[in-house]
């Protein structure tokens, strides 16, 4: 088992190089290019457009480029030498034995050319609202599904069924922008007025969220402040997960029927075994594994959602700095997004990958 | 047991009793009159059309009959394993023990189910479960019924292994099924069974999914136990060859009804109807002797169009008019508790009788072999 676990993520290497590659050449198809933002700037010359050029190394040929963003390259140096790093060793090596600082590899994601931050600080703030968000979703999204697709299945055609049924089709069928834009209406409207329209904290209370004099705040009043944090969840919440809910516990109902048929479930049955053990020990289990495969396959969609949802919500997270990064035309930032998203995505379905063979007895590792 | 013994016992064993009382002590189980219908899109299907027949305490009785016969369907009905809807339990009672099951409690039924009656199934492949040890399916069961720990269950569970002729069982237990070969699946359903010791074992066509060789190694194995424990064994095969070495008695099924029942040596040497003569001079054995059939012409009827008269007649080699009119009963025919269903021991296929039967069978006496 901890081999093939070991052999999983050696095999997710070059799955994860290769990300590097798409997500640097999506951005250099994309039109416009990083001197965009200035397009329509009056008081931009050409002659700063170059010397911006210039100062991003965007002068460069494509390749040295992605070597440099990499952390292949040197920046520093010209000609062959810029494979050396300043102490004088490959510059791919970590700095701790004299390689370069430069570059994804070091941990350098480069400069936000719109807020001159640096990319890897810009994302670590905003990847704990998105843990948060996604993560209650994931494992609401999870609960749900099974719970709901199961007791359908066990109670096949009862009213909860049906009742299930209908709202699998009208939640499946929801655009996930309009849900959110609805729930906003009817909960944060005049009416109502129960649940905040957006944002993760409430501003006229606590610091914004992420600062440091928000973790004062935090230490002084914690309940206060994971309460504050969990009402701004519901919305966002819902929004995110009701199709998600919607899809599988349809999917989990299917699967659950066809091993509720199986002639190991009539087994189980023929030995006296209590309904609860039959269909919780014998069937379940069985039922799960397609699951744990599709859930693997699902994780990006929920990281899609996020950012619309982000968007709605004005949830200080990735999705929403993906969103202002594309708008800005922030092509580090952008980058950044995209790879850290794409990692995620990939160690998504590594974890359910073993996560089956943990479950499934016939997997042969 | 001499044949005088066994006729006589037979003829206690088979027959129907009065409706709602139960049978002799010595009666293990005894279906009366069971109906049991499937409701389908196409409509009622009589899978089990008043079937009635008895396994003494100990007893080995044979269900044999082509596919769709009902067989399963019998054996499922018992069990009450059959999902209700689509099926329904029409009509009979069903007894045993002592105790009239269709009308138990289902928590009841569940503690009958496993520790009283087990059931083996056709595929071994697919009757366990792949997610869980043989250890463990096999542990569950004892410890829900007998009312152990774990350790004590898996320690019957390796017990029951070794019982069944599975080397290394202390390794066994701990694999899953798709480590083991059909075979060596098949003594896990059978060491599964056994393990609470039952007092009555279903085994529905156990071997059929086998290859030859294993599946003569697993009708042994099935004899042994059964042999040694004491519990009487329901057997069931669409092969007669099958039951000729392994049972007491044997119940002939056709279409949902039985056609034919008695001990297996009159059933295998004297049949008394002609579904029962075609099944056997469909064996092997008995063609190259040149009986007249190999196998039995026709397909068997569909369940929604079934013929008004005799269900057998569109494949009957002896079928006269009378046959597609007349629904014959299942009769008592030689006077030794054989019953068969066939008009031909009607006064009316009385003529016709001495054609299809010798003269000592059809009149009665014991003397007389048919073949
Ligand atoms: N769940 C079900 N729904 C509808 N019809 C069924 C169902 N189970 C069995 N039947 C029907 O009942 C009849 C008897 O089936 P059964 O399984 O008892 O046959 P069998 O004698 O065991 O045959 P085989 O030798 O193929 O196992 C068949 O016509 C079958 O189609
Ligand atoms: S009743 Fe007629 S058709 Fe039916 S088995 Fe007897 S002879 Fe054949
Ligand atoms: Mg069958």
């Amino acid at each position: 088992m901890g081999k093939y676990i070991v052999r999983r993520c050696i095999q997710a290497i070059p799955v994860l190089f290769g990300i590097t590659i798409v997500v640097y050449a999506i951005l250099l198809a994309a039109p416009g290019g990083p001197t965009a933002r200035f397009a329509n700037n009056p008081r931009v010359t050409e002659a700063d457009r170059e010397k911006f050029k210039k100062a991003w190394g965007l002068d460069q040929p494509v390749p040295v480029q992605y070597c440099r963003w990499m952390g292949v390259c040197n920046p520093d140096n010209e000609g062959l030498a810029v494979f050396i790093s300043d102490n004088g060793v490959p510059n791919f090596l970590p700095a701790a034995v004299g390689g370069g600082t430069n570059g994804i590899l070091h941990g350098d994601f480069g400069i936000s050319i719109s807020t001159g931050q640096a990319v890897s600080t810009m994302i670590a703030r905003a990847a704990l609202p998105t843990a948060i968000l996604a993560g209650t979703a994931l494992v609401l999204w999870l609960l749900f599904a099974i719970l709901i697709g199961s007791y359908s299945a066990i109670r096949r055609y009862s009213f909860f069924d049906q009742a299930s049924t209908v709202f699998a089709y009208v939640g499946y069928a929801m655009p996930t922008f309009w849900l959110g834009i609805m729930l906003i209406f009817i909960f944060s409207g005049p009416g109502l007025n129960i649940l905040p329209a957006g944002g993760m904290t409430e501003t006229r209370l606590s610091p914004p969220f992420g600062s440091d004099a928000y973790w004062t705040y935090f230490g002084g009043h914690p309940v206060q402040a994971i309460l504050d944090i969990g009402k701004h969840l519901i919305l966002p919440v819902i929004t995110l997960v009701v199709v998600n809910i919607a899809g599988d516990s349809r999917f989990i109902r299917a699967s659950m029927l066809e091993s509720l048929s199986q002639d190991y479930v009539r087994t189980a049955r023929a030995k006296g075994l209590r309904n609860r053990v039959v269909w919780f020990k014998h069937a379940f289990r069985n039922a799960m594994l397609p699951f744990v495969t599709n859930v693997g396959l699902e994780i990006p969609f929920l990281f899609a959602g996020a950012i619309v949802t982000e968007t709605i919500f004005s949830w200080p997270g990735m999705g929403r700095l993906t969103i202002d990064a594309t708008r800005d035309f922030d092509y580090p930032l952008l980058m950044g997004v995209l790879l850290i998203t794409a990692v995620i995505v990939v160690f998504a379905n590594l974890l359910a990958d073993i996560a089956y063979a943990v479950v499934d007895p016939r997997i042969k590792y | 047991m001499t044949a005088e013994a066994t006729v006589a016992e037979i003829s206690v064993t088979i027959g129907e009793r009065p409706a709602g009382t139960a049978p002799g002590e010595d009666i293990l189980l005894d279906v009366r009159g069971l109906q049991t219908h499937f409701h389908v899109m196409d409509g009622t299907v009589r899978a089990v059309d008043g079937v009635s027949f008895s396994v003494p305490r100990g007893g080995t009785v044979g269900l044999v009959g082509e596919s769709a016969c009902g067989k399963s369907v019998t054996a499922l009905t018992i069990m009450r394993l059959l999902d209700i809807p689509p099926a329904e339990i029409v009509g009979g009672e069903v007894w045993f023990d002592g105790r009239e099951i269709l009308a138990l409690p289902e928590e009841e039924m569940r503690h009958l189910r496993g520790n009283d009656i087990a059931m083996i199934f056709q595929e071994p492949l697919t009757s366990l479960n792949p997610v869980l040890t043989v250890g463990d399916q096999i542990s569950e069961q004892v410890r829900l019924h007998l009312k152990v720990d774990k350790k004590e269950g898996l320690g019957r569970a390796i017990e029951s292994l070794r019982t069944v002729g599975i080397p290394n069982p202390e390794q066994r237990v701990k694999q899953y099924p798709h480590e083991m070969s059909g075979g060596m699946r098949q003594r896990v359903m059978i060491a599964m069974a056994l393990s609470c010791e039952p007092k009555l074992l279903i085994a529905d066509e156990p071997t059929t999914a086998l290859d030859v060789t294993i599946q003569a190694q697993i009708l042994e194995l099935l004899k042994a136990v059964q042999e040694r424990t004491k519990s009487a064994l329901m057997l069931i095969t669409h092969d007669l060859g099958v039951v000729a070495e392994m049972v007491d008695e044997i119940v002939v099924m056709y279409a949902g009804q039985i056609v034919e029942q008695g001990t297996a040596e009159q059933v295998l040497t004297r049949p008394m109807d002609p579904y029962t003569m075609g099944l056997i001079e469909s064996l092997p054995s008995v063609k190259k002797r040149g009986g007249r059939l190999s196998a039995i012409k026709g397909v068997v009827p569909s369940p929604f169009n079934l013929p008004p008269g005799c269900r057998f007649a569109p494949r009957c080699p002896y079928v006269w008019d009378a046959c597609r009119t007349t629904s014959p009963e299942l009769i008592p025919v030689g006077g030794h508790g054989q019953r068969a269903r066939c008009l031909l021991h009607t006064p009316a296929g009385a003529p016709r009788r001495a054609a299809v039967f010798d003269t000592a069978a059809s009149s009665g006496t014991t003397a007389g072999h048919g073949a």
